[in-house]
């Protein structure tokens, strides 16, 4: 299961298997806790969680893939109306187990974030194959000591992944495709990675812009003091080509195969719905209130304004952390989280899941108490501002919106602090003098 | 108007009060579904059958003095089962396989009054000044239980030679007054009720009939009529008014109290329909329909929900209860269904389905609130939107209900007519944002979003130098 490595030491293979084991039996009891709670109380889950916006949107709810499943199961085109908005990629692969009892399509959710928290694990493994062997990095620093069991368990037992899978969002498979192109990617298979990034865009829009980290992605494993790409320059633009040829080639063919099935409209209803924020339904981002309120002469303006900001970065970031193109990745997934236009709690959910993997990076990070008061602020007021608002009415639409703020500046705040984190720890490895010494930016 | 906007078929109707079927039995009108309602056949291609639609609507709303101009696509929905039943087939199936799509436009909230009223008195060919027109005070007619008023434009095969397809045009005024309102006593003539007088009866007119239905024991109507009638089922009395002067037409009950008396005819299918649910975010519609009669009785159900109440399909359900308790599942032998477009069209629910006899049938679906615009919300915002009625039509003998037994003219060899039911409106009020906030709103995310790109842009630009030391 964990890739070969060329210096492992006896003692270290023993750990891995270790671990490995661990690995499994923490998905196990990740997915068992996940089942149990869908089997025996689900009624529980329908009355609490089922109806939040802050876990389903209208491009994730579970009750709105039932729709578009018995609006196609009866003939009427799913995506001729306004409710159906999700992939129909979704629909096919749901038409099957919308046949079967109720409990395949549990058990369908529980696989696939289970198969998540191995996907987050290998990654974390193959990173730390990688990095082994060799003294650690800076001077005075413990071993790498992020084990791919910790990883997968942060992940499996974090409330918002529970909750995320608890309502049935369809997230999950987006977060499926994103962590395969992710471990495929860092295992050093580019093409595989390209075509998972192609399911994840299908999905949901927003992955491709993590096009840009995967195809800069080595091939290899890489010693650790030289930056990768001064190797091989000519090898490079090749690999970049074509990651972007897979990539490119397996959307137009999904694409193609779904205008086969569904017609042209459905582009309009997933890709153009997301990107122009049709539906207007509250969620935990700062679309929704901006363009309800917003005069219709500059709606178009924002939203190519607001889309740009969030897709805008993709290059940028992916280059600025060359080094480290899972880490670009990560900073992306992060910034997908924020940004995105129908945003929910499992968005924040896989990047806290990618996090773990990069242990090292804790101690350089400065306002770790400031965003992880801020996220649980947000977190835990939207409910109770939601109730106010909606439930009872005593309370006023801004409340809700003032928790979706909070939150969205305490994920932006966890974000420059760990792209800053990073920055500060590759001026220590290249000039280990200055680790001792305040640095300014400028 | 009907010609060059190529219509083959109207109903028109202005709305205001519920139809209470316990108490008045069947209406002697087609339609009671609070609000206007304006169904139109129109012919040609879809395009031009929707820009043909709204220049109709348009001109009726010119010439009734009423906001029909608000139906637009958003709240015309193009029923297929529903109204096809009064497609008129006199032997030329003509009319029916023209390429024509029927269209049904309905403002719930729209108000009926005298402004209505006026340019339908001057429809008639002798107005107010003479003839039944006469009669017609806004006064009383508005002052009370129930008012429907209305035009039709019905096709019907044309008897003088040819056999071409004519247009036949219908008004229909229909109230419900009740006596005591107006402090008559036991004994008033219609002149006292309307507070008017007829001087002479329409010279234009070809015919000039008042049927009066005598309901039961009770009330005794004086003159003598010139000849007595069996209209649906009940004894009539018929006066020519070119004879007889209607304002004088004497009525008087033996009880004033006493007037309460209930319909001799029920009707054979009633319906409520009522919103269930609790919060802003979602609830249900729930439809109870009573087959009083003992057949079982096949009926076509057609719900209408505008875009902003997301209806979901899969959630509905039909339970049959029967006079024992028990409920039985009932699955409709035809449904169509449209799914809503935001801002675009309504959803639509169509079904056919056998009422088993002497039952309660409910019809539940749930619908989840939309968030509109700040822009689409009511001036009152916090009323909530009217949501038009759900129509229940089926068909019955042409001789009990009072509309089918006065339609005319009266379709060659049907003896079946159409009656139709209409539910009662509801209220759905959606949540709604802030409206004193565009602008802090714009700058409460603006600075979020400002803090994002100004950071995340000097972490990608920006080089780390080291503080020079003092030393």
């Amino acid at each position: 299961m964990l890739p070969e490595k060329r210096k492992a030491s006896p003692t270290r293979t023993t750990t891995q298997n270790d671990d490995s084991s661990r690995v499994a039996w923490a998905i196990a009891l990740g997915c068992a806790v996940r089942l149990g709670i869908l089997v025996l109380f689900p009624d529980i889950v329908e009355h609490y969680l089922a109806d939040r916006v802050e876990l389903s949107t209208p491009v994730t709810s579970y009750k709105r893939l039932r729709e578009g499943l018995f609006l196609s199961a009866n003939q009427i085109p799913p995506f001729d109306g306004g409710i159906f908005h999700q992939s129909p990629l979704l629909l096919l692969v749901f038409g099957i187990l919308y046949r079967l009892p109720e409990f395949f399509t549990t058990l369908a959710y529980v696989a696939a974030d289970g198969f998540v928290a191995l996907m987050l694990a290998r990654i974390a493994a193959s990173r730390r194959a990688r990095d082994t062997g060799g003294s650690p990095l800076v001077p005075g620093e413990i071993a790498f000591s992020c084990t791919p069991s910790v990883v997968a368990m942060l992940y499996l037992f974090n409330p918002l992944t529970l909750a995320t899978v608890l309502v049935k969002s369809t997230i999950v498979f987006s977060h499926l495709a994103i962590a395969a192109a992710l471990c495929a990617a860092a295992e050093g298979r580019p093409s595989t990675a390209a075509l998972w990034t192609a399911v994840a865009t299908h999905l949901s829009v927003y992955p491709a812009m993590l096009l840009a980290p995967i195809a800069l992605v080595l091939s290899a494993p890489a010693t650790t003091h030289k930056l990768p790409l001064q190797s091989s320059g000519g090898g490079l633009a090749k690999r970049i080509a074509t990651t972007v040829a897979v990539f490119a080639l397996a959307f137009g063919a999904m694409h193609l195969l779904f205008i086969a099935c569904f017609g042209t409209q459905y582009f309009t209803a997933t890709f153009d719905f997301v990107l122009r924020v049709a539906d207007l339904q509250p969620n935990v981002g700062l679309f929704w209130y901006f363009f309800i309120e917003i005069f219709d002469e500059f709606r178009m303006f924002f939203f190519v304004v607001f889309q740009l900001t969030a897709l805008a970065f993709a290059a940028p970031v992916a280059w600025r952390f060359r080094a480290d193109p899972l880490f670009a990745a990560t900073m992306l997934v992060g910034i997908i989280s924020a940004l995105k236009s129908y945003p929910s709690w499992g968005d924040l959910a896989l990047f806290l899941g990618l996090l773990p993997i990069f242990e090292e990076l804790f101690k350089y990070m400065q306002y770790m108490f400031l965003s992880a008061n801020l996220l649980l602020y947000g977190i835990g007021l939207a409910p109770v501002f939601w109730h106010l608002w909606i439930e009872q009415g005593s309370g006023n639409a801004n409340f809700f919106y003032a928790a979706t703020l909070v939150y969205v500046f305490g994920q932006i705040t966890l974000l420059f602090d760990l792209g800053s984190a990073m920055l500060r720890r590759e001026l220590d490895i290249h000039h280990p003098e200055t680790r001792t010494r305040p640095v300014i930016q400028e | 108007i009907a010609s060059y906007n190529s219509v083959e078929e109207l109903y028109l109707s202005f709305t205001q009060g519920n139809w209470r079927q316990d108490a008045w039995g069947y209406p002697p009108t087609r339609s009671q579904g609070v609000g206007a309602e304006v169904v139109a056949r129109i012919n040609g291609t879809e395009e031009e059958s929707q820009r043909k639609w709204k220049g109709l609507t348009n001109a009726l709303s010119g010439v009734f003095c009423a906001s029909l101009n608000f139906i637009d696509d958003e709240n015309t929905s193009v029923p297929r089962l529903a109204f096809n039943a009064q497609t008129r087939k006199n032997g030329d199936t003509n009319v029916a396989e023209r390429h024509a799509t029927l269209r049904h436009g309905f403002l719930p909230r729209e108000n009926v009054c005298t402004e209505n009223l006026t340019p339908w008195i001057k429809q008639l060919p002798c107005q107010a000044k003479s003839g039944l027109g006469a009669l017609l005070n806004p006064y009383r007619l508005y002052n009370m239980h129930f008012h429907s008023m209305g035009i039709s434009l019905v096709p019907v095969v044309g008897t003088t030679g040819g056999g071409q397809t004519g247009l036949v045009y219908k008004q229909h005024i229909t109230v419900v007054l009740d006596s005591r309102t107006f402090e008559l006593g036991n004994s008033w003539t219609l002149g006292e009720l309307m507070d008017r007088d007829i001087q002479e009866a329409c010279p234009v007119a070809s015919k000039s009939t008042v049927r009066v239905v005598i309901p039961g024991e009770g009330v005794q109507v004086f003159p003598e009529p010139e000849r007595r009638e069996s209209l649906a089922g009940q004894n009539t009395y018929v006066y020519d008014i070119q004879r007889q002067n209607a304002a004088e037409i004497r009525f008087e009950t033996a009880n004033a109290a006493d007037n309460k008396e209930a319909p001799t005819q029920l009707p054979v299918v009633a319906a409520h329909r009522h919103v269930n649910g609790h919060g802003g975010s979602g609830g249900g519609v729930e439809t109870e329909i009573i087959n009083r009669g003992s057949q079982p009785l096949e009926i076509t159900y057609f719900d209408s929900l505008p875009w902003y109440l997301r209806v979901y399909l899969h959630t509905l359900a039909i339970e049959a209860v029967g006079s024992d308790g028990r409920a039985t599942k009932l699955h409709p032998t035809e449904t169509m269904f449209t799914p809503a477009i935001d801002r675009g069209r309504p959803s639509s629910i169509e079904l056919t389905m056998t009422l088993p006899a002497n039952t309660r049938t409910v019809l539940r679906y749930s619908f989840d609130k939309g968030f509109i615009k700040y822009t689409e919300h009511p001036p009152d915002a916090n009323r909530g939107f009217n949501i038009g009625p759900a129509i229940i039509s089926y068909r019955s003998d042409a001789h009990r209900p009072l509309s089918c037994a006065l339609q005319t003219p009266r379709p060659r060899g049907q003896s079946e007519c159409v009656v139709r039911v209409y539910t009662e409106l509801f209220l759905a009020s959606l949540p709604t944002p802030d409206f004193s906030m565009p602008y802090n709103v714009i700058t409460f995310t603006c600075t979020v979003l400002a803090l994002f790109f100004g950071r995340i842009f000097n972490l990608l630009t920006r080089d780390f130098a080291v503080l020079k030391d003092s030393d």
